[in-house]
């Protein structure tokens, strides 16, 4: 919403209220100011009356002008098509500076001397109002020449661009703007100025009758312009260029500027809207049709606070325009609209928010506009229809109020803070109790919580003064927390391994699923309004995006990219887990000292222990069906007891090209499987393990987890820990590999002798001799 | 005085050892030379004893000094033979990093968990009904528009705010409450300032009809806006949400002009943080709440975070951008 101090003034005096007051009061009431800007010309830029305008000798653009500026004449070479003699217009004398930096010089052109510019409203940093020079008009002021523009409020005037909250509608015009700060100044606005209606016109009962439903719900009010011609003058030129709103028809830009004065909301209609013989009366229809008002002439006009049939919009060329000021109830339209599911038009955005009720006042300012645009005239009188507005009564409570603030507040002091804001009171018996009828601009009153949000807002929010609350102790550790802090656990694990925590969009590229390896989406379950094409996804894995990231830091000259993420996750049938996941391209670590500047190169399992210090360690296990985005033989399902807890392994070659990357390593955990459980001790044995190492011959096929799960199945006494600590070939052992093992052995109750170890260790080769045909080295 | 200059020409330990075993051994010096003494007369025993223990002892002294001698040599020539320019081990570099909207949210979540509040989550892909209806906010109110919602074919939406997570939780808890929920949400808006992802952190407290006020609400915010940016001035502004009345947005003092007025802050001084307000009757009414009072807030964690740290460009936060996370190692 935009205001402007010269503009407010027409409702109310702001005199010894400064540009600085208004702005911070704006604030306090709930009008947030997006921009403040104060129009300050240079003391030497004054009004100038042109006397003469001549050709240029030498120039066929360029005009010579004599122009009046107070006590002397001064002769200008002007170039705007439109200077004429006795216009009023904006000069810039020597040595005055302008807003764009220029500062005007005595000056020749073609052998012509020019002591000045006459400037166009750009030229000052207003915004422009046509082509060429500004030509001044009495809408701005008496114009004397020589008097410094800065005098004149309309043109050297403050701006300020409000940010209404959604509810309030009502401050929706210039005019409500002022009312409300008329509430929070205590400064009375102008009162309606008696009716000065043309009593000498004609009446509008010559050419228009009204006939209205009983049952309709909307105040119309009509009236007839005798259109003969516009000119729109400079002050209403300057605030519509403020607005930034330049219709092309005139009568639009009237309209607009009226309701944005007042808040009254204006249609205008050719009169054939109404009367197909233009020397017959018209008729206007205001019928009740479910639920909503329909103006109806010749044919259905449409649904008032809805939208208009546009065949009959009024012209610049209509020579009788019907100008219709209508009000309906914001919600009841707002409702009755999503209820037949329409789509009204910029006015319906308008009436759903609220407008100004009192059609009169705009109706008046019309008036008043028409009198200063040129030779058109309204005709006398109006037709109007208001309904029997209801009032809506708010049961109040004081005590209620205060309790809701949290602090004492006088009830005199309440009602008359309501008072202001156009509210009545009926104050019933009991002494902190009253009814409240609030005005019917402000809608958006329905509960004792809105009435509590007025006086805030007038009594000024500042006054409330800060105020602990004493509570009930209550947990607040409870599951929620603990799932939070283990989380964040995982993450500062994962960065003390070196990893960076990324976060991404739960969105990402649909064409990158199947590449991947994931189902799309079920089309019931989809998005059905994505943001843009490359977010057309709920992602199924984190790993997606992190290795997109990982390749435009690749890209951007990083030679090790280790990211990680916490995040949420979406299948095809849109089933939720949370995961954490890790991608890693470059080195198993940053080139140092230590390594010579030649790192490893990652392997799976560098990179598997190193996901292993984030989540906890697991088993890896070959993948029947490895996904898509896995290399095969190069990646593995990581398990902890039964339980398959995360993938992890090297990142597809096929994919590594296509994100141009040599190599990359990718981990995905489900969050839910890492859980912290509850540990569960057992005595501990002071009895020292013992450690065997047995080197066996074995086919190369042969998997380590296959014969780790045959021992264990043994259940041989006293082995606690099978671990493969090596696994060499050489070409002699032909197609078998020697693998050798650890066994570590726990003595419970008393140590274990010679033979016993013997024993365990004999028992071992034998699974490994019966089942896998592996023979001692 | 030659078994000292022995001692003293010793080079190394062993050499000394060497030497020690020579002089004082079983077989040694001193030993041959007290087993002579059973030769001796009775009556030169004494002062061939004496004068023989003082040799004996003034060797044991300078075996002793000479050891303590080259025992320090040696650590100063190891400490010598090991010294090395140490600056070649600088460790910048070697550690990763939280993302500045995790950092951030943690700092928040722990001043709220200070304060007993508990933590509460809820789903991403919400409902109408928790995400608006509840909140008051029927299809048809024109404050609707504000939220630019993503759906789903079936009619669910990707939540636009944490505050489904209040309505969730208030329909299974019963008051009083105290909680907060942080999470992404998503509006379906992208350019410089906006991103289709972005996280906030909701605060809910609920008792007994008139227990809760608005005073409350400014205590707890402003000692929550101390508690992370630092001795600012903070400003309530009235504003206005569908689910609270009377509402308000919170501003604190521009962090990066001191309030003088900056590109950052528009000129205006202050920079807008939050919005928070007193739960409407309606919220309450639409999750069965009888006689209570409460109040709501929002924060909007991305803000905070990009003041705090000073961060520029708010969409590097999402691209995994090492450039911006290498600064929060």
């Amino acid at each position: 919403m935009r205001v402007t101090r010269s503009w407010l003034n027409e409702f109310l005096s702001l005199e010894g209220i400064s540009d600085e007051h208004l702005y911070e009061k704006l604030i306090s009431i709930g009008h947030e100011v997006a921009q403040m800007e104060h129009y300050h010309f240079d003391p030497l830029v004054v009004v100038g009356r042109v006397v003469s305008v001549d050709p240029h000798p030498d120039a066929d653009k360029l005009r010579v002008c004599q122009v009046n500026v107070g006590e002397k004449l001064i002769g200008i070479v002007c170039g705007a098509p439109n200077v004429a003699a006795g216009q009023h217009v904006p000069v810039a004398q020597v040595g005055a500076k302008l807003p764009g930096g220029l500062v005007i010089k005595e000056a020749e052109l073609r052998g012509v001397p020019s002591s000045g510019m006459i400037c166009s409203a750009g030229e000052l940093g207003l915004p422009e109002v046509g082509e060429g020079i500004m030509v001044l008009d009495s809408t701005v002021g008496d114009l004397t020449p020589g008097w410094q523009l800065n005098n004149y409020p309309i043109l050297a005037d403050t701006f300020y661009e409000l940010e209404l909250t959604a509810n309030r509608g009502d401050c929706l015009s210039v005019y409500g703007v002022a009312r409300d700060l008329s509430a929070a100044l205590e400064l009375p606005l102008y009162p309606a100025r008696p009716d000065l209606y043309d009593q000498s016109a004609k009446g509008i009962g010559r050419v228009l009758q009204l006939i209205s439903a009983p049952e309709a719900t909307a105040s119309i009010s009509i009236k007839a312009i005798e259109n003969n011609g516009f000119e729109l003058p400079l002050v209403m030129r300057l605030r519509l260029g403020w607005l930034e709103c330049a219709p092309q028809e005139a009568i639009d830009a009237l309209c607009e500027y009226a309701t944005h004065t007042t808040g009254v909301l204006f249609r205008a209609y050719d009169m054939r809207a109404f009367s197909t013989d233009p020397q017959a009366r018209g008729v206007v229809r205001l019928l009740k049709e479910d639920t909503f008002n329909q103006l109806q002439g010749c044919e259905p006009l449409g649904r008032i606070g809805l939208d208009m049939n546009s065949a009959y919009r009024a012209t610049d060329e209509s020579a009788l325009i019907v100008l219709q000021a209508f009000f309906v109830d914001p919600d009841e339209i707002a409702k009755a609209a999503w209820e037949a599911d329409l789509t009204g038009d910029a006015l319906h955005n308008r009436a759903c928010k609220g407008s100004e009720p009192h059609l009169d006042l705009g109706m008046r300012f019309f008036y008043d506009l028409l009198a200063i645009c040129g030779k058109s005239r309204f005709y006398a009188e109006a037709l109007t229809y208001e309904p029997d507005w209801p009032e809506r009564s708010i049961a109040i409570n004081t005590d209620r109020i205060c309790a809701l603030i949290g602090q004492e507040i006088e009830k005199n002091q309440i009602v008359t803070i309501l008072k202001r804001l156009g509210a009545k009171a009926y104050v019933s018996g009991d002494q902190n109790s009253f009814a409240l009828v609030p005005p019917l601009w402000r809608h958006d009153l329905k509960s004792s919580a809105d009435v509590t949000e007025e006086v805030v807002r007038i009594l000024g929010i500042d006054q409330i003064k800060p105020k602990p609350l004493a509570l009930p102790e209550v947990r607040g550790a409870t599951i929620g927390w603990q799932r939070f802090r283990h989380e964040r656990n995982l993450a500062y694990r994962a960065v003390s391994q070196g990893y960076f925590e990324s976060l991404h969009f739960l969105f990402c590229d649909g064409r990158a699923l199947e590449q991947f390896g994931f189902r799309a989406m079920e089309p019931e379950y989809a998005l059905a309004n994505p943001i843009t094409a490359e977010l057309d996804a709920l992602r199924p894995t984190l790993l997606i995006n992190l290795v997109a990231a990982a390749a435009r830091n690749r890209a951007h000259g990083h030679e090790r990219v280790p990211l990680f993420e916490i995040g949420d996750t979406y299948d095809w049938q849109r089933r939720h887990t949370r995961e954490i996941a890790f991608v890693l391209t470059g080195a198993s670590e940053p080139a140092h000292l230590g390594n010579h500047g030649k790192p490893e190169p990652l392997t799976l399992g560098l990179f598997a222990r190193q996901v292993a210090s984030v989540v906890g360690g697991f088993r890896l296990e070959a993948l029947s069906q490895p996904p898509a985005y896995l290399q095969p033989g190069q990646c593995a399902q990581a398990m902890q007891g039964q339980e398959r807890i995360g993938v992890l392994g090297k990142l597809h070659p096929a994919l590594a090209q296509h994100y141009d990357l040599e190599s990359g390593w990718v981990a995905a955990f489900d969050l839910a499987a890492l859980e912290p459980r509850v540990p569960q001790a057992h005595a501990a044995t002071r009895l020292q393990p013992i450690r065997r190492d047995i080197s066996v011959l074995l086919d190369a096929g042969c998997r380590f987890s296959v014969i780790s799960q045959a021992i264990s199945q043994e259940r041989i006494e006293h082995l606690k820990e099978v671990r493969a600590i090596d696994r060499y070939h050489d070409e002699s052992l032909g197609d078998r590999v020697s693998l050798t093992l650890r066994l570590v052995l726990q003595p419970q109750k008393q140590s274990l002798t010679d033979e016993a170890i013997a024993a365990v260790v004999e028992r071992v080769y034998g699974v490994l001799k019966n089942r896998f045909g592996g023979e001692l080295r | 005085m030659n078994d000292l200059l022995k001692v003293e020409s010793a080079t190394t330990l062993s050499e000394l050892e060497a030497i020690r075993i020579e002089l004082l051994g079983k077989k040694g010096h001193f030993a041959t030379q007290f087993a002579r003494m059973k030769d001796l007369d009775k009556a030169d025993r004494p002062a061939f004893a004496a004068e023989l223990n003082e040799a004996k002892a003034a060797a044991e002294r300078a075996i002793a000094a000479k050891k303590e001698a080259l025992q320090k040599a040696q650590i100063a020539a190891r400490i010598e033979a090991e010294q090395m320019d140490v600056s070649l081990l600088s460790t910048v570099g070697t550690s990763g990093a939280i993302h500045p909207v995790n950092r951030a949210m943690e700092e928040i979540v722990e001043y709220f968990l200070g304060m007993n509040y508990e933590l509460k989550t809820g789903p991403l892909i919400e409902d109408e009904f928790h995400n608006f209806e509840a909140l008051n906010l029927p299809a048809h109110h024109p404050a609707r528009e504000m939220q630019d919602t993503f759906y789903m074919n079936d009619h669910k939406l990707l939540r636009t705010h944490t505050s489904p997570v209040q309505i969730r939780t208030m329909m299974t808890q019963k008051p009083p409450l105290r909680m907060i929920a942080p999470g992404a949400v998503f509006r379906r808006d992208y350019d410089l300032t906006h991103t289709p992802m972005f996280h906030q952190i909701e605060g809910l407290v609920v008792d007994a009809a008139d227990r809760v006020s608005f005073a409350n609400l400014k205590h707890i915010l402003s000692d929550f806006l101390k508690a992370f940016f630092g001795d600012f001035p903070v400003r309530f502004r009235p504003s206005f949400f569908p689910f609270t009345e009377p509402s308000a947005e919170v501003d604190i003092g521009c962090i990066f002009c001191e309030g003088k007025g900056c590109r950052v802050c528009k000129q205006t001084g202050w920079l807008e943080v939050l919005g928070c307000g007193m739960v409407d009757p309606n919220v309450f009414k639409a999750v069965g709440y009888e006689n209570v009072s409460g109040y709501a807030f929002g924060l909007g964690i991305e803000r905070l975070a990009t003041l705090k740290y000073r961060i520029g460009d708010l969409r590097a936060m999402y691209e995994g951008d090492l450039d911006l996370l290498e600064q929060f190692a």
